[in-house]
């Protein structure tokens, strides 16, 4: 640690910073994430990320949550179509009601 | 420009690169993680990978900073990046069933081919930068020190 270049220090806190600068909006409140896999017809599968409380979702009303705060399951209103992170729409009878993150079953859509 | 100076800018590049890359996985690591999970490798490995990349690279622009550690981040850097190509290489080939989405950074606005042309410059730099550490001790010509 004797000598460290401080050029290369400067532009290692500056690519740091960038990233700071570029990094997704924070949501307003406690967000709350339903994650799944998808399984498509030809078999590919796509895991999704769902950001609740962003898109309107209501805890208590549209989803429960039990700890960890990850793990959400939708109790209600499945008639509410919401976007998922590539911007295509569904709804929530489409979407397992058990598995969240890694600790459920993600074969289930078929 | 001699081959000195175009290894300080190499070196440059590189912190740059990986310090950036870094934090931003770091910084967004749930959106990284489901990245991960979205690259056709198995469940329990791209859980790790999303670890242990970002800590990876985190210790090869440290090890670039400083002089006696510059070739261990060079060679570092070299494994990394030769990975991270040879990955976009097949999935560029079709090697897997589906083209998965780009991870971090930067690198999740622009097209595989885009990546992959990214990465070979970097590398070539690497390359070039490792070949004048392997002649003699790195001495950049900005070297200033603290």
């Amino acid at each position: 640690m004797r000598k460290m270049k401080i050029h290369l220090l400067c532009i290692a806190v500056f690519g740091i910073c960038a990233a700071f600068a570029n990094r997704p909006p924070k949501a307003l409140q406690q967000m709350d994430h339903y994650a799944y896999w998808y399984t498509s017809t030809d078999g590919s599968r796509m895991y999704y990320l769902v950001d609740l409380t962003a898109q309107g979702w209501v805890q208590g009303i549209d989803y429960d949550c039990i700890p960890p705060q990850s793990i959400c399951t939708f109790i209600a209103n499945p008639i509410r179509s919401h976007n998922d992170l590539s911007g295509t729409w569904f709804f929530t009878w489409d979407v397992p009601q058990s598995g969240i993150d890694d600790t459920g079953v993600f074969d289930m859509m078929q | 420009m001699n081959r000195k100076r175009i290894t300080a800018i190499s070196l440059c590049l590189l912190v740059l690169l990986f310090s950036y890359t870094s934090a931003d996985k770091l910084l967004n690591l749930d959106r990284f993680t489901t990245s991960m999970y979205n690259q056709p490798i198995p469940h329990w490995l791209a859980y790790a990978l999303a670890r242990l990349i970002p800590v990876a690279e985190i210790l090869t622009a440290v090890s670039l900073l400083f002089p006696a550690t510059q070739r261990l981040g060079l060679l570092s850097s070299f494994i990394l990046l030769s990975t991270f190509t040879l990955y976009i290489t097949f999935i560029l080939l079709h090697f897997f069933r589906k083209i998965p989405c780009s991870c971090a950074g930067i690198f999740r606005h622009i097209t595989w081919q885009q990546h992959l042309w990214i990465n070979l410059l970097m590398l070539a730099l690497t390359v070039l930068a490792l070949s004048t550490a392997s002649q003699k001790p790195l001495r950049s010509p900005l070297n200033h020190s603290i």
